[in-house]
Formats: C-alpha cells, structure tokens, sequence
C-alpha cells in the first residue's frame, strides 16, 4: 500500500504541517535504515569473498608445502606448521584435500599425528561448546580421523539437537566400532520413530564389528524398540544365530518387533525358517499375514505355495497381493499356481494373481 | 464535508501506509541474521563434507501434474538430475486428457508394478502405479481426477521418505535446490516445512530440464514479474524466519515433513492449497505445543513458468488473492488468539489487514486523492511529497532484494539485465502496481460470489532448446 495520498483540509493547515514534521523523519529514518541495509549487503558480500580468497589461497599454498614435506619425509612438528593457522576449519579442509592427492603411508603417519597434536585437542573443547557451529567442527574432526580415544566426546555428540552433528557423530561411532558406541547407535536409532536411516546407514557402513555388538546385544536386550533396532540393522547381516535370536520374537507382544523378526527371517535362507514362518500365515493380524508371505517369497518356500493360495482369497488387499507376488517368487510351482487361479471362484484373488503375473520382479 | 471526517481518513491511511511500510522494513532488517545464519551452514556443510555421507536421509519429489505434457518432461529430467545422493521422484498423473501418460511412459520405459504401501490420505482411486526401468528412483502414478492436492496426497501416500518436496509440473528444480535445503533442514531442529525460491523461466533457455542461460522475459508483463517475484521472495518472506516462520510455503516449492502433512490430513481442496497448509501446519504445531520451524531457504531455487499476457495474469492475480481472503475466512478463529502466539497476532493479521484488505485501502486511496483534487482540498505539496516516500520506500526495497540477488544468487549478473531490472522497477509504483490492485480488488469480491473457483489454466509453452 504505497501510492496513498493526504488531502487537507485548510482550516487544519497547521495540523499539516506537524504531519510533514512527521513524514519527514519517517523518510529520514526510512533512508537511513535502507541505506545501512544496502551498506552491509555490498559491504558482506566483498568481505566474504576477500576473506574466502585469502582463505583459498593459503589453503592452496600449505597445501603444496604439505605435500612436499611428506615427499621429504618430514615428521611431524610444530614447527612444521609455524606458517598456518592450525584451527579445525583450515586443517580438516587440507587434509581431505591432500588425502585425494596423496596415497602414502609416511602421510598416514603424519595424518595421524596431526590429528592427534592438533585437530583433537581443539575438537575436544570445542564438543562441549554452546554454539552449533563450533560443535560441527568437532563433530567433523571426529567423522574424519575416527580415533577410539574420542569415544567419550562421539558419544557426547550423538545426543546433540543438531540433526546432522548427531548423524556425523553416528558415522564417526560406527567407524569405531566398539561395543560401547555400536550400543549408543542402536539406542539413538531407538529414539528416533521415523528419521532411522541415518543410524541404519552408519551402522551398515561402519566397522564390521558392531554387527558382533549387536548381535550381543540383541541377546540380553529386552527393550522391543530397541530389538527393533537391532534387527533392522541385523538383517543386513544375517547368520544362523541371529536366526535363532530371531525366532524369539516371531510371537512377541510387539507387533513392529513380530514384522521386524519375520522380515530378518526372509533376508537368510535357512531351511528352518520356512517352518518357523509357515504357522505365521494363518496369523490374526494381517500386516504379519502380509510379511510373513512376503518373507516365504523371497526364502521360495515350495512348501507354502497352499497356504499362500488360501491367502489370495483373504479379505486385505496387502495381504492378496503380498501372496501373489511371493507365489511368483518362488517360481515355476507358484506360477503354475497363480495361472490356475478361476476368476468365477473370486474375482479378488484372481486380479492380485494376474497382476503378480504381468508385473516385473526387481527383487 | 466536514473537515473532521477528512482528517480521520488522512489519519488512516496515513497510519496504515506507515505501518505497512515499517513492517516491511522491519522484515528487511530481519533478513541480515538469516544471511549470516545461512553463509555458516554452507561453509560447516562444505568445509566437512557432512552431506556428502551416505548417512544423510532419502528426500522424495512429488510432481502432480494435469494437462501439462508440454513442459512436465523438462521437470521430471530436472528432478532426476538433482545433486542429492538419494532423491526418488514421484509424478503423480491427475488423468490428464492430453499425452502425459504416453510421453511417460515412452521417455522413462515405465513398468507397472504393485503399491507395496498403506494408503494413509484419502485420495481419489489408483489407476496405475508405474516404476522406471530407466530410472529405479522415478514411480508414477496415475489416477482418477481429483485435482492437484488430491495428487501430492496420492503422492505422500507413496513417499517412503520422512520428507518430501512438491514442485509444480511447469517448474524446473535447479540441480542443488535439494542440497541447499538439506544444509538448512539438518542444521535446524524441528523443522516442520520449508520453502524456497521462485525464479521466473520464461525467457531463459533450458536444456535437458536444466537453466543453461538466465535472461529477463521478452514481454511487460514477464519482465515485472520477475522484480516482484525477487522482491517478495528476497526480503518479505526471509525475515519472517525470525517472527515464527514463513506464513506461506509456496505451492510450487516447498519441503515438508510428511509426518506433519499426514497428521493434519493432507493438502486440503481449498482454493489456496499452498497458504491453508502453512497455516493448518503452524496451528496444529501450536495446538500440540510442540517445537517446530517453517522457515524460507532463499537461495534454493526452482524456476517456473508465469503467465505472459495480460489476461492470464488477470486470472491468476484474481485467483490468488481471492484464495488469500477465503484461507483469512477459513481460520478466522486464529486472528489474535493468545494460542496460537506470534501467528495469531503477527501472522494472521499481517495476512488479513496487510494482505487482504491493502488493496481496498490502495484503491480507496486513488479514489480519495480523486476526490479531494476535484473538491480542492487536495495540498498538491503533500500529495507529491508523499508520492515520492512512497515510490522511494518501494524501489529502495526493490533495488535491495535485486542487489541480494546479485551477490548471493547470481543469476541475473550482466549489467544489461540489471539496467533493465532496474529501469521496470522505477515504473512499477506507476503501472503494474495499480493494476495488480485492480485485480486484488476484484479477486477480494470475487470471494463472495458463486465462481470463486472457477479456474481455467492458461496455456503453457515449453522452454525447452529445440
């Protein structure tokens, strides 16, 4: 609403012109406030850059000391890095990019004994700060040299509001691999109902032995959310005794537990599974009716090709179509089956059959 | 006329105008923590590498669509080329009558497949479900007609991801929008909703579903476009984040948390899908008391298609501010309620008194100048003078948002492009500007008759380099 004007009236001239008074410091204010606006803005955008350019340029600079003086086999000193600014934000930089140019051992002892002298140190202060982005420094340190002596801090960090300090962290404590971090992992994926994959994700990619962790875990834990936990992230990593720790929870109480137990089931082929599933299909609930058929596709279960018939007739249209596509899984006997299937016996059964029939398994 | 009732009108407008116009500085002052706060989360973002990680979480593209073969190709290319390391897209085909379907399915090898999830809103019925043999990350839909909010439900009802962004079918997601609003959405906490920038496609060249050259539309109409569009998106909607969050996420880009969208049923088939679901999103966070941010990422950006001649933005203009009225009808029970803190009693009446009635107050204001000069109790050396405040106020806030635009977009940077920017935003107060009140009014009216939703799409072009 700009282009509004003012009459006046000429018996309230002087009225007026106490308005003008007034307009006239609004417009003097106005000009100020907007000029200083544009003052910062042209003023931010060249110190930014002055200051990203100086920046870049010692980057670029200690770069090539850097990797001259691994050439030369130099050890680490302080001296060494007399010329450079030796905070997180300058090293951590250097060193990734030094990282994709070099591929020498001596640098890995020198990476190392950076990390050690000067990047943790500062991290470990840092962890504790109030302001997110110190505490992104550390958490970023840690992601890149995982060291088992910063457990106490990675652990600090992983309960952190920021979402991607605590995924980093979750990344930095997979790598670790100790039974204590693996163990933070699961419970911070506990915590979360639907942003899970990150902990997932960091586990499935860490250091192999926290599936060990877990698996010990999942022996004692009795916390269904965080059986959850460890299942989902088990499954990726299944052998006959997560089996049998499974088959604990095909009749738990939980029911995202069952699903979870029943799905770990069709990621491993084990004969014994199949029997263990076979009785799940006449469950009450549909969603372990839908799974457990789904689990029997993937393990090609022969022996409930009748029973996933039976299904294709239930009342739950996941549950029809879960059976069909499983019947398609399992191959030639369930194609077979799911060719026999008559639309005048039931029209639902039927169109779940031939859809399983046209569509292409990518699984 | 008795010149007290004069007095009291010059009062009110006076008043009005300078508390609009206050705010509005106060918006701009608030824009410059948010500058700060954003140059750190790119610099602890990159300096680290963090997003680089697989560990960062999926992010679904929802692309409803109706009729618009023309130009929804380039939008699912420019979807599926996103710098993001796990992006899925879903188009969601609202039966359209033209070749959407078959233009799909030829370009992207599309195999129906089942719908291995629960329907959670309800929508219209599922036609088909399609995956890309080309493309593993690309699903669509096709179902029976129920509109575009109807679709992007269809849409979160397929999304497996705990955030999604809609984008129109005439936009073009440009290729590191998504990882721009992942720097801001996991260095926040509790964000709920986010939107991001509109930048105008028409007059650029797009290769590919990519913007290969920025340039300014060839028509009037295009070319103001383009300067509102900077200005409403550059200062009025990035100092909202510091008064409680964005008031709207724009219907042709925005990120949301589908748990929230799924918790106050979907987009609703309202006329204003966009600003109802901002609005529903903030009241159902303040009803459950729970923290929440709906902030505005400005230099995540998706170009799009805007009408080009008169009567379509006629329509358009008509449109949305009718929509602005009926959303202020809808949730009339928000305005100045203590519930609801800084929305009740800076965004609700933000939206109803500086939104939905400034273009009667504007208009009245042409009609009263009118009316005093033929009566002759018009001071012509106030009136000019006042002209000239608030011409000046409303191309200073211009020139600012285009000199942020140039140092932190960079898309419109030669300086013939700025000279002309510059030169349409020294007519705006004069000839688009008036006219788009005339079209507010007449929008604000059409609230109360029968054909408020009567909406005929214009016509799309395809940008796409032959």
């Amino acid at each position: 609403m700009n282009n509004v004007c003012l009459s006046n009236p000429f018996m309230l001239r002087h009225q007026f012109l106490s308005y003008l008074y007034l307009v006239k410091w609004i417009l003097i204010s106005q000009f100020i406030f907007i000029g200083l606006h544009i003052a910062f803005s042209f003023l931010l955008k060249p110190i930014l850059t002055f200051s990203g350019k100086r920046k870049e340029k010692k980057l670029a600079a200690f770069k090539s000391y850097l990797i001259k003086a691994i050439q030369q086999k130099k050890e680490f000193s302080i001296p060494l890095f007399a010329g450079c600014k030796c905070n997180i934000p300058f090293l951590v930089p250097l060193i990734l990019k030094v990282n994709e140019e070099v591929k020498d051992s001596h640098w890995e002892t020198l990476k190392k004994s950076i990390s050690q002298n000067l990047l943790f140190p500062q991290a470990k202060k840092l962890t504790y700060s109030k302001k997110w982005t110190k505490r992104v420094q550390a958490a970023g340190c840690y992601l890149h040299f995982p060291d088992t002596n910063n457990e106490p801090e990675v652990l600090y960090l992983l309960q952190d509001p920021v979402p991607i300090i605590k995924y980093s962290a979750a990344a930095c404590a997979a790598k670790l691999g100790t039974y204590k971090s693996a163990n933070a992992v699961i419970d911070a994926m506990s915590c979360n109902r639907f942003l899970r994959h990150p902990f997932q994700e960091a586990l499935l990619g860490g250091n192999p032995k926290s599936f060990d962790h877990i698996e010990k875990r999942f022996e004692k834990e009795t916390d269904p959310y965080k059986r959850v936990s460890c299942l989902e992230v088990l499954a990726h990593k299944m052998n006959s005794h997560i089996v049998d720790l499974a088959e604990k929870d095909l009749y738990a109480a939980h029911l995202n537990l069952r699903i979870a137990a029943i799905r770990a089931l069709g990621h491993f082929f084990e004969p014994r599974s199949i029997s263990l599933l076979l009785p799940l299909l006449k469950a009450p609930e549909w969603e372990v009716k839908a799974i457990a058929a789904r689990s029997l596709g993937y393990l090609k279960a022969e022996e409930a090709v009748s029973e996933l018939l039976n299904l294709l007739k239930d009342k739950t249209w996941w549950v029809r179509m879960n059976s069909a596509l499983a019947l398609k899984r399992i191959g030639d006997k369930g194609i077979k089956t799911l060719n026999q299937v008559n639309p005048k016996e039931d029209r639902y059964a039927y169109e779940a059959a031939q859809f399983a029939l046209k569509v292409d398994l990518y699984e | 006329m008795n010149e007290n009732i004069l007095l009291g009108i010059d009062l009110f407008i006076l008043g009005y105008f300078l508390l609009l116009n206050g705010f509005y500085i106060l918006l701009l002052i608030f824009t410059n923590p948010n500058l700060v706060r954003r140059s750190q989360e790119v610099k602890a973002q990159d300096s680290y590498q963090l997003l680089k990680l697989d560990v960062v979480p999926p992010i679904t593209i929802i692309i409803p669509t109706f009729n618009e073969s023309e130009v929804l190709l380039s939008s699912v290319a420019a979807a599926l080329n996103v710098d993001f390391p796990h992006i899925k897209v879903i188009v969601v085909d609202d039966d359209s009558t033209d070749q959407t379907m078959q233009l799909l399915m030829n370009k992207y090898t599309l195999d129906s497949f089942p719908p291995i999830f629960r329907p959670i809103l309800k929508t219209e019925p599922i036609k088909h479900y399609y995956r890309s043999q080309s493309h593993p990350n690309l699903t669509v839909i096709h179902k029976k007609n129920g509109g575009r909010e109807d679709s992007i439900n269809a849409g979160i009802n397929a999304c497996m991801t705990p955030f999604f962004i809609n984008i129109d079918a005439d936009s073009i997601i440009d290729p590191d929008a998504v990882h721009r609003f992942s720097q801001h959405l996991f260095t926040e906490k509790n964000i709920c909703a986010m939107g991001g920038m509109l930048t105008i496609l028409n007059g650029c060249t797009l290769e590919n579903g990519k913007v290969t050259k920025v340039s300014l539309p060839s028509s009037f109409w295009g070319s103001m476009q383009v300067i509102e569009y900077l200005k409403t998106f550059f200062f009025a909607r990035l100092g909202w984040n510091q008064l409680g969050g964005s008031p709207i996420i724009s219907g042709g880009f925005g990120l949301f948390n589908k748990q929230a969208v799924v918790d106050i049923g979907g987009f609703q088939k309202v006329l204003a899908g966009d600003l109802d679901m901002t609005i529903a999103l903030h009241k159902d966070m303040r009803d459950k008391k729970k923290p929440y941010r709906i902030d505005y990422v400005f230099d995540s950006i998706v170009w799009t298609d805007v009408p080009q001649t008169f009567s379509s933005l006629a329509k358009q203009r008509k449109r949305w501010h009718c929509s602005i009225v009926e959303v202020c009808w809808r949730r009339r029970k928000m305005m100045f309620n203590p519930k609801y803190g800084k929305v009740g009693f800076i965004h609700f009446p933000f939206l109803f008194f500086g939104e939905a009635l400034a273009p009667l107050i504007e208009g009245f204001g042409y009609l009263y100048v009118t009316f005093c000069y033929f009566f002759g109790v018009l001071n012509l050396a106030f009136f000019w003078y006042f002209i000239l405040i608030a011409w000046g106020t409303s191309l200073f806030l211009t020139i600012t948002s285009m000199i942020m635009q140039e140092i932190f977009l960079r898309k419109y940077q030669s300086i013939r492009m700025i000279a002309k920017m510059f030169f349409f935003s020294l007519l705006d107060n004069f000839t688009y500007r008036p006219i788009t009140v005339w079209w507010r009014i007449v929008g604000f009216f059409r609230f109360f008759t029968k054909n408020r939703y009567v909406y005929k799409r214009g016509e799309r072009v395809s940008q796409e380099k032959k």
